[in-house]
């Protein structure tokens, strides 16, 4: 028997899990966390409205495809700025064959390179690295093909990876 | 250059050490993703700052009015030590039929009458001229919803749920919606504090402080401003290059008159501001300053040149 999104527990137990998610979601999408948490919230009003259309494994689908309809419905500004809480970074040392990357300048450069990112490529890297999501996860929350998931993947990487490059030329 | 990391998309495999053996040869010996890999080691702990989630759990819960449980009980006292205002201004033009039944409250103005009134959490709403609006005292706590024709502007206490229904669409302090279908011709709101949700029969929008929507037959236009209350809050209506067409409608709230604006001032812009108590002056302010001649004939009509 299907668990039903209806009851209070199993609905309590999917907030719990995917809020976050949903939020940081459309956080990379327009760089407002006051936003995105407004978004995220609104869009698990509507799961509850809908709770007894929504199969329990087609929550996440859900969600995402509510809180992504909710973020296009809003105007605003095409820069999109993102910030993340970072660990310190150890002394300088060196020895250290990447030392030149373990500087703040450099990680402040990956962090725009990252914002710079087209809004697909940008979603499905952060859902990749930062909420630990697989591709094929992706490529469901997202109603995309896995390879379509894997392309935007690609493509992130290589700008990253231009970057850096980038980065090193002009520090020699 | 970048095909060889492209095909196969090989970079997203790459990094999933999903490889096959033709693709880990092309990639062999590339220092540069060794630095790739290294800053995506760096990446992989950034965060984002924790959302409160039983908080938000909670408010859910508020807002969509479900029973509550003995930690939401306990809630109100919280709400009010954070409270903040959310304020909102709808202004729904139209002819509107009596949708609610008594025994409800209705406060009421008359052409030219601007008036205060408290609800019983606290929150205030001023109401415009020709305005009207309904609400039901009983269980106003628990469901703070009134409906509105006219003009008004909310000063809301924070607490669950707050909305207001107009003919064209319900507008809520943000995490309560509504569905509504009403037949109606404009719908305004601007948001002063706080966020609001509209939500419409075509859409919904999500207003921020000093963020305002038009909603005109189907179209929506959304606009920016810096005014801290409406214009016509306090003994004038101000106004900020606004269609001419749109100054005599307000002007006409609150003042009997015969005035057909000629077609050819109907889009003219208007800067400035006009008193609710003086006529003569009214008009004064309005038509010298953009040298448009008229006359004031009695039984408040006005002839244009």
């Amino acid at each position: 028997m299907e668990k039903s999104v209806c009851e209070e527990d199993v609905y309590n137990t999917i907030y719990r899990e995917q809020f976050e998610k949903v939020r940081n979601f459309v956080y990379y999408k327009c760089g407002d966390l006051d936003e995105a948490e407004d978004i995220a919230q609104e869009s698990f009003i509507r799961l509850w409205r809908n709770c007894a259309e929504v199969l329990f494994n087609k929550v996440a689908g859900f969600v995402f495809t509510v809180a992504n309809r909710l973020f296009l419905d809003q105007t605003r500004s095409k820069k999109v700025a993102l910030k993340f809480e970072k660990a310190q970074l150890p002394q300088q040392d060196r020895q250290d064959p990447y030392f030149e990357l373990r500087t703040d300048e450099f990680r402040t450069q990956i962090e725009e390179a990252i914002a710079d990112l087209p809004e697909g490529q940008r979603e499905v890297f952060l859902l990749n690295r930062i909420d630990k999501y697989t591709y094929k996860e992706i490529a469901e929350m997202l109603g995309v093909s896995q390879t379509a998931v894997e392309k935007r993947m690609t493509k992130a990487l290589i700008k990253l990876r231009d970057r850096i490059q980038e980065f090193k030329e002009h520090k020699i | 250059m970048s095909d060889k990391y492209e095909h196969n998309e090989r970079l997203a495999k790459w990094l999933n050490n999903d490889l096959d053996q033709e693709d880990t040869d092309a990639l062999r010996d590339d220092r540069s993703l060794d630095e790739l890999r290294f800053v995506i080691n760096d990446i992989d702990s950034w965060s984002l700052p924790k959302p409160d989630v039983e908080k938000k759990l909670q408010q859910l819960k508020e807002s969509v009015g479900q029973k509550e449980t003995k930690v939401i009980q306990f809630t109100p006292k919280i709400w009010l030590r954070y409270a903040a205002a959310i304020a909102l201004i709808v202004t729904g033009y139209f002819a509107g039929k009596d949708l609610l039944m008594n025994p409800n409250i209705i406060v009421e103005t008359a052409l030219g009458e601007q008036l205060s009134h408290e609800l019983p959490d606290g929150s205030i709403v001023t109401l415009g001229p020709s305005s009207r609006l309904e609400y039901k005292r009983k269980n106003w706590m628990e469901n703070r919803t009134s409906s509105l024709v006219g003009e008004g502007f909310f000063d809301v206490q924070s607490g669950p749920g707050f909305s207001v229904t107009t003919s064209k669409g319900t507008i809520s302090v943000l995490g309560t919606e509504f569905d509504i279908e009403i037949e109606g011709e404009r719908l305004e709101v601007n948001c002063y504090e706080g966020r609001v949700l509209v939500d419409m029969a075509s859409q919904d929008e999500i207003l921020q402080a000093q963020q305002g929507l038009i909603l005109q037959g189907s179209s929506v236009d959304r606009s920016q401003f810096t005014a801290m209350a409406p214009h016509w809050i306090g003994e004038k209506s101000s106004f900020e290059d606004t269609y001419l067409s749109a100054v005599v409608f307000e002007l006409k709230k609150y003042y009997k008159l015969d005035l057909q604006l000629p077609k050819k001032y109907q889009t003219t812009s208007f800067t400035g501001s006009f008193v609710h108590d003086n006529l003569e002056e009214a008009l004064k302010s309005i038509f010298t300053p953009l040298e448009i001649s008229y006359t004031l004939k009695e039984g408040g009509k006005v002839e244009f040149e």
